[in-house]
């Protein structure tokens, strides 16, 4: 069974149509890459996915473990097992950063049928999560991405990744704005997540990330289109040639 | 509402009360017909609806201490504070909790003191709920605290109406004096058992001597059917510190009236207030905060959650008199609007006299965020928990202001409780 099939989205945001027919297969255990400059879709792609309703679907289908995924909200997906680590994470202030972690898993267990974790146990857990992101524990007391610079919100956004233990995660240009220690201490945390049953989409448009979170298929899109699909030398190519040899 | 026959049958109920009281009642009702109730055209008075309250018959509460339901006094508990129960304005000993305190802390009806409302401020004489209030008030507390007294646990002030047949108007006075170089905390709660309609009509009369500090938490949870006028007036002297927090959860008509004169040096003053509102819930509040001598600061942050068709206001003036150099004043005013009916009318206002401050206002109505919905629905939390943990953070700023644990805990679920319906 497919994880995730995506047949000839198209969506539309205020009448301009930004995915113009998208069709991508992700099976478990695999780790996708989507490759483009900015404005081609690619975070529009990601974030309905999420089921953000700013966008409108004017055509195609997309299924989630063979069941129509647009049909579902944005927390009955995330309960499903799908998680987007947002290009710019929203800040929340007056939410306290533990306590929205904490509330987030226990909707998770409790929609699993688990117990809920108390707040010790919960402490427990996270502090372990923290090291793994290099995140000390100021960052339990504080509030969502509240003054966080924008390494420490990506750095947040794999904290829950790692915290929720989603079965498709996708990362939204989660390397943008990182310095070369942060981007290794992210890959790490996202490599280490990597297993048989989950799956990844990685939405990038440097291939320096890459580098570190080796994709077994990279799409390269380009206004509103997949253009090319390939391994992951794509990167390497796309490296020396940039975009434009795709579109001649 | 009042009429001269009305008076005249109110006036021989207050049986045993001396000539002086009874000349200022009459004085004062005298001025009131004068007058009249505030019509639109008031400038202070403009968002305020007071067509019903001005036509509704309201019986005068009967000056009498009920029997109180012991469940209520249970129920309206805090830990670690001392309890004080004024019932219909009347003192209630044998509830209160003041034996070992006697010595450096004074309680009692406030009957017999109603002079002291005399000079506090002009508008006594020109305010028409000052002057009913002067006219028709028939409790209210006078707590007078020793110099170099510091309350090691809060009063819990229980204000309970429980004249509980017809609509009732209860006018009410209340006196708080701290010596110098004194501490008290106040937390106090209205309670009203009266299923009916209750307008209530106080006056605070609140000195804080050099030195001291007073912190008096106000807890106002209205039924949809009260009509509630507090005018509250403040004198600080050298180095005090007054903190208020007004706390208000529905109502038909509320208004806060608070008018804190700084007339001391090195003083702080921090006046916030948080109002929940719904149905057709109406509350407004009025600040006046005046800085008569230099060196002071004074912070004012007052939040409105609307609902549904809810109105609120927020008028805060802060004026700062010549003399008053390096005063430190900010006010501020934030609002939440949760659906397309909401209202709210907002409108902060300095007026500096003199060259060497720092004075600031700000003002921000919106809806909720709907990133931060989004973000936290992606996160598998509902789409009603997440406006609620929104919500719950907006509120924080002030209810985290409150720092007796138990209070601020009980309030953050009651705001929860409101939410949910």
């Amino acid at each position: 069974m497919n994880m995730l099939e995506i047949n000839n989205l198209h969506a539309s945001v205020e009448g301009k149509e930004i995915l113009k027919g998208i069709n991508i297969t992700i099976k478990s255990g695999e780790m996708h890459a989507i490759m483009g400059l900015n404005g081609s879709g690619k975070s529009t792609l990601a974030n309905i996915i999420a089921g953000s309703e700013a966008y409108e679907i004017t055509q195609g289908k997309v299924l989630y473990n063979n069941k129509d995924l647009l049909d579902l909200s944005p927390e009955e997906r995330a309960l499903q097992g799908i998680f987007l680590s947002f290009q710019y994470p929203a800040v929340i202030p007056g939410v306290n950063n533990t306590y929205f972690i904490k509330a987030a898993l226990n909707a998770k267990r409790k929609y699993r049928g688990e117990a809920e974790l108390d707040a010790m146990d919960f402490m427990e857990l996270i502090k372990e999560k923290l090291k793994m992101v290099g995140m000390d524990e100021s960052y339990l007391r504080r509030s969502v991405n509240d003054g966080f610079s924008g390494g420490e919100k990506k750095r947040n956004e794999i904290l829950q990744m790692i915290t929720l233990e989603p079965t498709l995660a996708i990362l939204d240009e989660t390397d943008s704005g990182l310095d070369i220690d942060a981007l290794k201490i992210i890959a790490n945390g996202v490599n280490n997540y990597r297993k048989k049953d989950n799956a990844f989409l990685v939405i990038t448009h440097y291939q320096r990330l890459l580098k570190y979170i080796e994709p077994d298929v990279i799409h390269v899109m380009i206004d509103g289109k997949i253009v090319k699909t390939g391994g992951k030398e794509l990167a390497l190519t796309l490296e020396e040639k940039g975009y434009q040899w795709l579109t001649d | 509402m009042q009429d001269k026959s009305q008076f005249e049958t109110f006036l021989q109920s207050q049986s045993g009360e001396s000539q002086v009281m009874r000349d200022m009642r009459k004085d004062a009702f005298k001025n009131f017909l004068n007058i009249g109730y505030p019509s639109k055209k008031h400038e202070n008075w403009r968002f305020t609806n007071l067509t019903s309250l001005a036509k509704t018959e309201y019986r005068f509460s009967n000056g009498e201490m009920n029997n109180i339901d012991n469940n209520i006094i249970k129920k309206h508990s805090i830990e670690n504070s001392r309890r004080i129960v004024f019932v219909n304005g009347i003192f209630n000993p044998e509830l209160s909790e003041l034996d070992d305190i006697a010595k450096h802390v004074s309680v009692k009806n406030i009957s017999g003191s109603f002079n002291d409302l005399n000079q506090i401020s002009a508008e006594i004489n020109t305010n028409p709920f000052i002057l009913l209030n002067k006219a028709f008030v028939t409790g209210g507390y006078y707590i007078d605290i020793d110099s170099n007294y510091i309350l090691e646990k809060p009063f819990h002030i229980l204000n309970i109406i429980n004249d509980e047949k017809d609509d009732i108007q209860h006018h009410q006075q209340n006196l708080i004096k701290i010596g110098k170089n004194s501490q008290i905390s106040i937390i106090e709660e209205n309670v009203n058992t009266n299923k009916k309609e209750l307008f209530k009509n106080t006056v605070y009369n609140i000195q804080v001597d050099d030195n001291s500090t007073l912190s008096h938490i106000l807890l106002y949870q209205n039924h949809t059917k009260s009509k509630e006028l507090n005018h509250i007036f403040v004198e600080q002297k050298d180095n005090s510190t007054y903190k208020t927090r007004l706390i208000n959860i529905g109502g038909d008509l509320i208004r806060n009236n608070v008018n804190v004169q700084i007339n001391g040096e090195n003083c702080s003053a921090d006046i916030s207030g948080l109002s929940l509102l719904s149905g057709k819930d109406h509350i407004e509040n009025y600040t006046v905060v005046s800085h008569n001598k230099p060196n002071s600061n004074s912070q004012q942050l007052f939040k409105y959650i609307l609902n549904e068709s809810s109105e609120g206001v927020f008028n805060g003036l802060v004026i700062v008199q010549p003399d008053a150099q390096k005063t430190d004043s900010q006010q501020t005013n934030k609002n939440i609007l949760l659906s397309k009916k909401a209202l709210m009318n907002s409108n902060p206002q300095l007026e500096i006299y003199a060259d060497d401050v720092k004075c600031s206002h700000g003002s921000a109505t919106g809806e909720l965020d709907e990133d931060a919905i989004f973000y936290l629905r992606s996160r598998g939390i509902d789409l009603l928990s997440a406006k609620s943990l929104l919500i719950e953070g907006f509120a924080k700023e002030v209810t985290d202001k409150i720092k007796i644990d138990s209070v601020r805990e009980k309030l953050n679920s009651e705001i929860l409780k409101r939410l949910a319906d």
